[in-house]
């Protein structure tokens, strides 16, 4: 398995000390004095798991500090949710719960990357390129057509495609007033009640549908309820296929986050 | 690993198709913030195979959805295997993790109905280890290039 894993995990003495004071803590009620040295003792022995796991996450643009503190507050909240009566060790409970912090960490703060201007133009001709060729072919184009089309090597073309759809932030095809377009399209499209009735847990996704945004929430829904493929959406909403890939692919992660309690 | 013939029958010589079969295979931590590493093979395969834009785009985000549920089912510190070949009725991506519960996802979520959508079709099981209580779960895709409409 992996080796970072292994510093982190395979010693499982490094923490071991700190068992006994969790069973302490369970001992004590709420208002007992005690329970906050206890809480504050394990918290500042278990530091270096918080550390750990930031340093994991260096490297991403992210300030070490920030991605530190951020690690600690997962580590205050593990411990304090821990339940040592339900049969797990602390470490496997805590390493997915300090994870999830610093993923929510980032997707906080936007992690938006600065594109070199080649990308960009690059970007630019094979968003319009393949919205001329999706015209006149009826349908997406693939990398080969484009790059005839454009007159590019095909591997260009693919390279192309990936770092588009790699920079979440690129702003190009991104309207200067993102929410400003008031979509009537979720109105228009009615409401695709027989479609998520099938879906057991539309209870749950419903009210996280209507948070979105409007147009996210009209794309979403016209490519998953309404059958549409990308283009199609693309040429109904005014937007590159492009930018409509990379919108339903951030609200699916985004919904994924809520239906499974992690955001 | 010491399987190095992607047909893999033991000794016996391998049959023509086994011969022409380009299986790529990828294997990772089964960590959500590992998932980006299999969306980025998988623009590799599929823009390769010369899929359209929205096929792209949509076995991207099946593959994305296949891992994420995968992940969730995971044991901590195991692996997601991934494996990628062409079949005769369009790409199979299979995906597979060791979980300590081992049940195929329910295909009544939402993320089912979005790899149902995505996907020309999409299968899922779960073989239990011996000696129960864990077992390896799959969930295979099969992903068309869309370019015939």
């Amino acid at each position: 398995m992996s080796g970072e894993r292994k510093t982190l995990l395979h010693r499982p003495d490094e923490y071991a000390h700190c068992e006994p004071l969790f069973e302490e803590l369970g001992t004590l009620g709420p208002d007992d004095p005690r329970r906050d040295v206890v809480r504050s003792k394990l918290v500042t022995e278990l530091l270096p798991l918080a550390e750990h796991i930031a340093t994991r996450f260096s490297g991403r643009g992210e300030p070490r500090e920030d991605l530190v503190q951020v690690a600690r507050i997962g580590l205050i909240n593990a411990v304090d949710r821990f339940d040592p009566a339900r049969g797990h060790d602390f470490l496997s409970f805590a390493v997915p719960t300090i994870m999830g912090e610093v993923r929510r960490h980032f997707r906080d703060t936007g992690w938006s990357v600065r594109v070199p201007r080649r990308l960009k133009e690059l970007h630019l001709s094979l968003s319009q390129g393949s919205a001329v060729l999706s015209q006149r072919l009826g349908r997406a184009p693939t990398p080969t057509e484009l790059a005839e089309h454009l007159n590019l090597d095909v591997d260009e073309v693919r390279e192309g495609l990936l770092a588009g759809n790699a920079y979440q932030a690129l702003s190009v095809d991104k309207p200067v007033h993102d929410d400003a377009e008031a979509l009537s399209l979720a109105d228009t499209m009615g409401e695709p009640d027989h479609e998520m009735a099938m879906v057991e847990n539309h209870e749950a996704l419903q009210p996280l549908l209507q948070e979105l945004p409007k147009r996210e929430r009209a794309i979403l829904v016209m490519r998953f309820f309404g059958g549409l493929t990308q283009t199609q959406i693309a040429d109904r909403v005014g937007i590159s296929q492009m930018h409509v890939s990379r919108l339903l692919s951030q609200t699916l992660e985004q919904l994924r986050g809520k239906l499974t309690g992690e955001g | 690993m010491e399987e190095t013939r992607s047909g893999g029958s033991h000794g016996a010589k391998p049959t023509l198709e086994e011969l022409l079969e380009e299986l790529v295979e990828l294997r990772l931590p089964a960590m959500a913030e590992q998932i980006p590493l299999v969306r980025m093979l998988t623009h590799g395969v599929v823009s390769r195979a010369d899929f359209g834009l929205d096929a792209i785009a949509d076995a991207k985000m099946a593959v994305d959805e296949a891992c994420a549920q995968l992940v969730q089912l995971a044991e901590l510190g195991t692996q997601l295997h991934c494996r990628f070949r062409q079949g005769a009725d369009g790409l199979h991506v299979t995906i597979s993790t060791r979980s300590n519960d081992p049940r195929p996802p329910s295909d009544r979520t939402f993320g089912w109905h979005v790899l149902t959508t995505l996907s020309r079709s999409v299968t899922a099981h779960c073989d239990v280890l011996p000696g129960g209580g864990a077992g390896i779960v799959t969930i295979e895709l099969v992903l068309n290039p869309g370019t015939s409409a």
